[in-house]
């Protein structure tokens, strides 16, 4: 039987929907899509390299403790650096949220599947390695249901999204996603929420 | 040759406002500098898996006005060069590394080092066009304050090259 899962633009549009002033980093398709729903200053999308979308946050969110940063990253990403589950964990920040869009593909990448798909539980792992709250989603109602209740919780939260494996809805711009100027918007929108 | 101070690399690290050190242990520094970092509250040491992390941290940090530098041995940076192209020299980050070359033979050059790993270190930095600053002795660790400033005035990397475990 097919694992239920969620409408990417649909999940993140909800998010989107609920979210004040959080720093929001996101990588890839993640990125792609959020670019596309959401103009505040205060996304962080310059990831550059494959993998690094935690790793930023967690610099974000040691820096800003009392911001909250919300991380959407892609489960090829994560899988890519998984030690930063043991970094994070070990750190324990209580203002990061850590979602990862699970479509079980490479999706920028020919969307070949990711190895140990059918087998892998990120939030086993997340668990293991020191994360305070741990959730999954494959239905929209219930995702909705838990937004407020999750940007709430004021602990490292681990958050699994499963997502359609799709087509790209919106073209890559990584050129604009990794901008320097736009990273240095971030930076100047960040010093005024002071 | 005096060797290098590992308290007087910290010291240069304090009056840089260096608020994190992110580190895997690196054999040339983890008595001398890593270890007393670790039990001094003064600069935060972050303990990362695995070096790229640290680059990227480091970014994050830096757009919320932080300063940081990162610890590590030549063959962890060897293992960034990706994060290092994007984050640091593509987006323009001021990642600054202190890098300890591993079996490296003080008074020598890298490049003419009879190790592989050794020997590719400087080409590849010059190839990125990283800056590099090189280390051995007493009396070279007095310029990293204004190696770490520069970095951040330009935004862009750099890495200085630990020739010698300090004492």
């Amino acid at each position: 039987m097919k694992k239920k899962s969620m409408d990417r633009l649909e999940a993140l549009q909800l998010l989107n929907n609920v979210r004040t002033d959080e720093i929001v980093v996101a990588v890839y398709q993640a990125a792609t899509t959020w670019s596309n729903i959401s103009n505040s200053d205060l996304d962080y999308t310059f990831t550059g390299a494959m993998g690094q979308g935690s790793s930023h946050a967690l610099g974000l969110a040691l820096g800003k403790p009392n911001k909250q940063v919300i991380v959407l990253d892609g489960d090829g990403s994560l899988l890519m650096n998984l030690g930063t589950l043991v970094t994070i964990g070990n750190i324990k920040p209580k203002n990061l949220i850590h979602c990862v869009c699970i479509n079980g593909t490479y999706e920028t990448n020919g969307s070949i599947t990711i190895p140990g798909n059918k087998t892998i539980s990120f939030a086993d792992m997340a668990k293991a390695a020191g994360y305070e709250s741990i959730y999954t989603y494959n239905s929209i109602a219930k995702w909705k249901d838990a937004i407020p209740k999750i940007l709430a919780s004021n602990q490292l939260s681990f958050v699994e999204l499963f997502m359609d494996p799709e087509e790209n809805k919106f073209e890559d711009n990584f050129k604009a996603l990794y901008s320097t100027n736009k990273r240095n918007l971030f930076i100047e929108a960040l010093k005024n929420q002071n | 040759m005096q060797k290098l101070v590992g308290a007087e690399i910290i010291k240069q690290l304090n009056q840089s406002n260096i608020e994190y050190v992110l580190s895997v242990p690196d054999i040339t520094t983890s008595e001398n500098i890593l270890k007393p970092l670790i039990n001094n509250d003064e600069i935060k040491v972050i303990q990362v898996c695995k070096e790229d992390e640290a680059i990227s941290i480091s970014a994050g940090l830096y757009a919320t006005g932080k300063k940081s530098v990162i610890l590590i041995q030549h063959t962890g940076l060897l293992d960034s060069i990706n994060c290092l192209r994007a984050v640091s020299v593509e987006i323009g980050n001021p990642t600054f590394l202190l890098v300890g070359l591993l079996r490296h033979e003080p008074g020598t050059d890298s490049n003419d080092s009879k190790r592989y790993g050794l020997k590719i270190v400087k080409p590849i930095l010059d190839a990125m066009n990283i800056e590099y600053s090189y280390i051995d002795q007493s009396g070279d660790e007095n310029n990293i304050t204004s190696l770490i400033n520069d970095a951040f005035q330009k935004c862009q990397p750099h890495v200085v090259l630990i020739g010698s475990e300090p004492q």
